[in-house]
């Protein structure tokens, strides 16, 4: 959901998402299974993105190349996987990188830094 | 809903607390949670007396009468306000008590109340700015005992049926009469429904919280503001100045789902990175005051960002949901306007020179510069636009000065955006804060909205962003122009 936002880069989104390859970078909960919350983020969600997220997290699960129109075509299976992927992963330590300009955003326990350098913001 | 059919929807009287602080937040925050359940409450047209003696809602009165589509209804609306005291299904009501009997009668003589003749029941009586003696008060059961075709056994502990009877008298403060002061002022009694949701200041106190640091939100304002967002289960909920979260939690536990961000990391760590009181105390961070009341798994992400940036996927300029789906339906904030703590933003100090090395640098702390409150509304306001639902909605507090600031024209506003409410907080001095709620409006909207501004009596500067402020709104300026230029 978040991109680059520095001015001017036109090609902020999807962050590409580098794992540190440190023990415990990436962190795995149970979360209740909300199938209303699913439903309401369906459509608010960039199926490619989503795909890149799951491919750069190394998610196992099923999820169609294309996203159907609405969140109930989904088979239990392929729900299960979207609410694991959204809900249950994190990435605690790494990196977000902008495919556009290379600005690379830390992500340190689970926090991403989203802060700009101080250069890049007009005023 | 038709005019007619309102006409025949049940009498409910909300009994709110007379908390003279907010008291201009209840009657917003109720048609806010009405809202919440799909019931469009106009109170211009709606709250007011369409009955013989029935007072129109007053701020400083603790009754709003209302008429809703059933019990079941009003009791689910109750049950999340936050600042009222308890629901009652009205039976009778008047000006006096006798007034008021007379009324119960009439109500139990036509049948309705039939169902509860065996029911297990109890009398309730309260008064308001009164302590009426124990004489009245025996009149009253007897009334209600002679009056109500009641036969079942009186159970205080445990009855299927509860009748309130709550007495309002005048205010002994402004009422120096001592006879008017023994006068009733407007008597209703009922059927207890619900109890609105004081328990929630104390259930979520601040006293108790794992987080907190000096501008925490009070616990009671921040479920009000969460009320006024709308916020409702699998709403997405953002705070781009999230301190310690108190206005998240507050949304995350009528079911929102959670973003919050803030420009200090240390602030949602809870401390410097070494600090060894933070592996000492886990749960004294931001996620921790979540783990508190078990809403971890409402919480989408926290990060660090400065309010000055808009960090989210860009969704284009349409307003169009179906072209581009947008993100948000409730931005709720206290944005830190430089009274308690200062505001700032990342950038350049003037004179320095940037130095490409420091972005890379683990321990880098990015240089801000002095962020000016007019920059951070329209920075919020622009925030809003780009990615809230229609019909989603901005709650912010807005700190000002009382003898300068005129509501009318200098609330910042944006063509997209429609002011709904505003509830007054006074603060110490000349200062107040309020509260302010906005609408997201879709294109035709905005369009109306914008001919609305120009045809004002004295019209508003729209800039091309669609940002709106009025004329000479930089007079009520807690800093004032002068100031922001000489920060620059």
């Amino acid at each position: 959901m978040l991109q680059c936002h520095v001015k001017g880069c036109k090609q902020g989104y999807p962050l590409q998402i580098k794992v540190s390859t440190s023990r415990d970078a990436k962190q795995e909960s149970e979360r209740d299974f909300n199938p209303e919350f699913l439903e309401r983020m369906f459509h608010r969600i960039d199926w490619t993105g989503l795909l890149h997220a799951k491919e750069a997290l190394g998610i196992e699960g099923d999820l169609p190349a294309t996203a159907p129109d609405e969140f109930g075509q989904l088979n239990a299976s392929e729900q299960q996987t979207l609410h694991h992927l959204l809900m249950e992963v994190e990435m605690v330590e790494g990196e977000l990188v902008c495919p556009g300009c290379g600005l690379e955003f830390r992500v340190r326990s689970g926090i991403p830094d989203m802060r700009l350098p101080e250069d890049s913001l007009e005023k | 809903m038709g005019e007619g059919q309102e006409d025949q929807w049940p009498l409910y009287c909300f009994v709110f607390a007379v908390h003279l602080s907010l008291s201009t937040f209840r009657l917003p925050e109720f048609v806010s949670v009405c809202k919440v359940y799909g019931i469009d409450y106009d109170y211009d047209k709606r709250c007011v007396a369409d009955l013989d003696h029935l007072p129109e809602y007053h701020d400083e009165r603790p009754c709003l009468f209302v008429r809703l589509p059933s019990d079941e209804i009003a009791k689910t609306i109750g049950d999340r306000i936050v600042l009222c005291r308890f629901v009652i299904r009205v039976w009778g009501q008047g000006p006096d008590l006798s007034t008021m009997i007379a009324d119960l009668k009439r109500t139990a003589d036509s049948g309705v109340l039939e169902e509860f003749r065996q029911s297990k029941f109890k009398f309730q009586i309260g008064f308001h700015n009164s302590k009426a003696g124990n004489t009245v008060k025996k009149q009253l059961f007897s009334d209600l005992t002679s009056v109500l075709p009641l036969e079942g056994k009186i159970s205080l502990t445990d009855p299927d049926l509860q009748v309130d009877v709550f007495v309002e008298f005048r205010d002994p403060n402004k009422e120096l009469d001592p006879e008017k002061r023994k006068m009733p002022l407007h008597a209703v009694c009922g059927r207890w429904l619900v109890a609105g949701r004081r328990d929630i200041g104390d259930q979520f106190s601040l006293k108790k919280r794992a987080y907190i640091h000096t501008t925490s939100m009070d616990a009671e304002i921040a479920a009000v503001m969460a009320n006024m967002g709308c916020v409702k289960n699998g709403d997405l909920c953002y705070d781009p100045y999230v301190g310690t979260a108190g206005l998240l939690v507050a949304c995350a536990y009528f079911g929102g789902n959670v973003f919050g961000s803030d420009i200090d990391p240390r602030v949602l760590r809870g401390g410097e990175k070494d600090d060894p009181e933070i592996t000492k105390h886990p749960d004294r961070n931001v996620l921790g005051n979540f783990r508190q009341y078990g809403l971890t798994d409402r919480v989408i992400d926290l990060f660090v960002c400065d309010g000055a940036q808009d960090p989210f996927r860009s969704q284009g300029q349409s307003l169009d949901t179906s072209k581009a789906p947008l993100l948000l339906d409730a931005i709720v904030t206290d944005p830190p306007y430089g009274i308690r703590e200062g505001a700032r933003k990342i950038g350049l100090r003037p004179g320095k020179e940037y130095d490409s090395t420091w972005f890379r640098k683990e321990d880098h702390i990015p240089m801000t510069v002095p962020y000016h409150w007019r920059d951070i509304l329209e920075d919020l306001l622009r925030l809003a636009v780009r990615h809230l639902v229609v019909g989603g909605r901005l709650v912010y507090f807005l700190p000002y000065d009382v003898e300068n600031f005129n509501p009318a024209h200098d609330i910042p506003g944006h063509v997209s955006l429609r002011l709904l409410h505003t509830s007054v907080q006074k603060l110490a001095g000349q200062f107040a804060r309020m509260l302010v709620t906005m609408e997201k409006l879709d294109e035709a909207e905005t369009e109306k909205h914008r001919s609305a501004i120009a045809a004002e009596e004295a019209p508003r500067v729209v800039a091309s962003d669609g940002i709106v402020w009025g004329t000479d709104s930089a007079a009520y300026a807690v800093e004032d122009e002068h100031k922001r230029h000489s920060h620059v």
